[in-house]
């Protein structure tokens, strides 16, 4: 019997005619299956796995993401040399090419690996965990993952991080949250960058915060010159406090 | 451009699938994309289609269905469709608004020939 039209069966369809006649070709079936599947739900699984390992060993892993030339690299050796005799800490730098920031990142005597994503645009669950099997991370540290320069395609891509933070440089524009909002609805510290050049600009802190603050009512902001050093205690108290110091 | 792994994703999903069921091919692929996914839909199905060549999905057809996220109005108690992290409501112009939903990318459905 054949399920589809109760004529009896199909089969017979190929056994006549003699050998060598044409044969009918069986008529293609098509069905649907619904699937509901997330398209981010592997990475999340690696993230999710990256995270656990991270709890379990007292690590804080931090996310750092914002625009090309937002002075992550220089912050990070600043915070690196300033820290280095309070915490134990350790760098992944995402770029697309050279190995320029960790070699920067090397001098200042700390664990660091390169990932260089090529083509791609942001870091991924999977890249991480290779990069922690090259790294000596130790117990209750701090690692710093500084992902590819770019506020957009990093913002989708959990890594495993406790918390994204987002670093925005004032030669930038005060409204960079409101054209990219998603990177700062999902980030949990905002530090604004290279205030010591406030007085020869015209950046409005004061709206760059209120336009962050209206897509993430929970953000937090920092303001701080990595070159100067000012403000850099609020920042290292803010670090002191989340690796529970 | 990161539309381009998700498109990878998505194919990986779909040739996944395929394989579990049975099947010569995929010839349509639902996927449903939130109005605040952060996903150009335009973007995202011309990376599809480089993604799907030399798989079995390669001729499928891919229909991207918008999922909007709902915006609650606190003062007005309205609710309604948004699209923007900045949307305000439209009945009374209250901005801070109680956003739900809407961040999906989601594999919704596959057409599978034998």
């Amino acid at each position: 019997m054949c399920d589809s039209c109760d004529c009896g069966g199909h089969g017979n369809l190929y056994s006549v005619g003699k050998p060598g006649a044409a044969v009918i070709p069986p008529e293609r079936s098509a069905r649907k299956i619904q699937v509901e599947a997330d398209v981010l739900a592997k990475n999340e699984a690696v993230s999710d796995r990256n995270r656990a390992w991270f709890l379990k060993n007292g690590i804080l892993a931090l996310n750092l993401v914002s625009s090309p030339g937002s002075g992550k690299t220089t912050l990070l050796e600043r915070t690196i040399r300033d820290l280095s005799d309070r915490i134990t800490m350790a760098v992944i730098e995402g770029d697309q090419q050279t190995s320029r920031d960790a070699e920067r990142i090397g001098a200042t005597g700390v664990e660091v690996v390169q990932v260089n994503t090529g083509a791609g645009c942001h870091l991924d669950g999977a890249m991480v965990h290779r990069a922690m099997h090259q790294l000596n991370l130790v117990a209750d540290s701090i690692l710093f993952i500084e992902n590819v320069g770019n506020l957009v395609c990093p913002a989708m891509f959990d890594l495993g991080e406790a918390a994204k933070v987002v670093i925005i440089s004032v030669t930038e524009g005060e409204d960079k949250p409101e054209k990219y909002p998603q990177m700062f609805a999902a980030a949990s510290l905002c530090l604004i960058n290279k205030i010591d050049l406030l007085p020869h600009l015209d950046f409005d802190v004061a709206a760059c915060r209120e336009f962050a603050g209206q897509v993430n009512p929970e953000l937090e902001f920092i303001e701080l010159s990595a070159k100067t050093g000012e403000g850099m205690e609020g920042w290292y108290n803010w670090l002191m406090g989340r690796a529970g110091r | 451009m990161h539309e381009m792994s998700l498109a990878l994703s998505i194919i990986d999903l779909a040739v996944e699938h395929l394989h579990r069921e049975g099947g010569s091919r995929v010839s349509e692929v639902e996927i449903e994309v939130g109005s605040l996914a952060g996903v150009m839909a335009d973007s995202l199905e011309f990376c599809l289609e480089a993604a799907a060549r030399s798989t079995p999905v390669e001729d499928a057809e891919f229909r991207l269905i918008p999922v909007m996220a709902r915006g609650d109005c606190a003062f007005c108690r309205r609710g309604f469709d948004v699209d923007s992290y900045f949307a305000v409501c439209p009945g009374c112009g209250e901005p801070g608004l109680a956003v739900s939903g809407g961040r999906e990318l989601k594999v919704r459905a596959l057409t599978i020939e034998d």
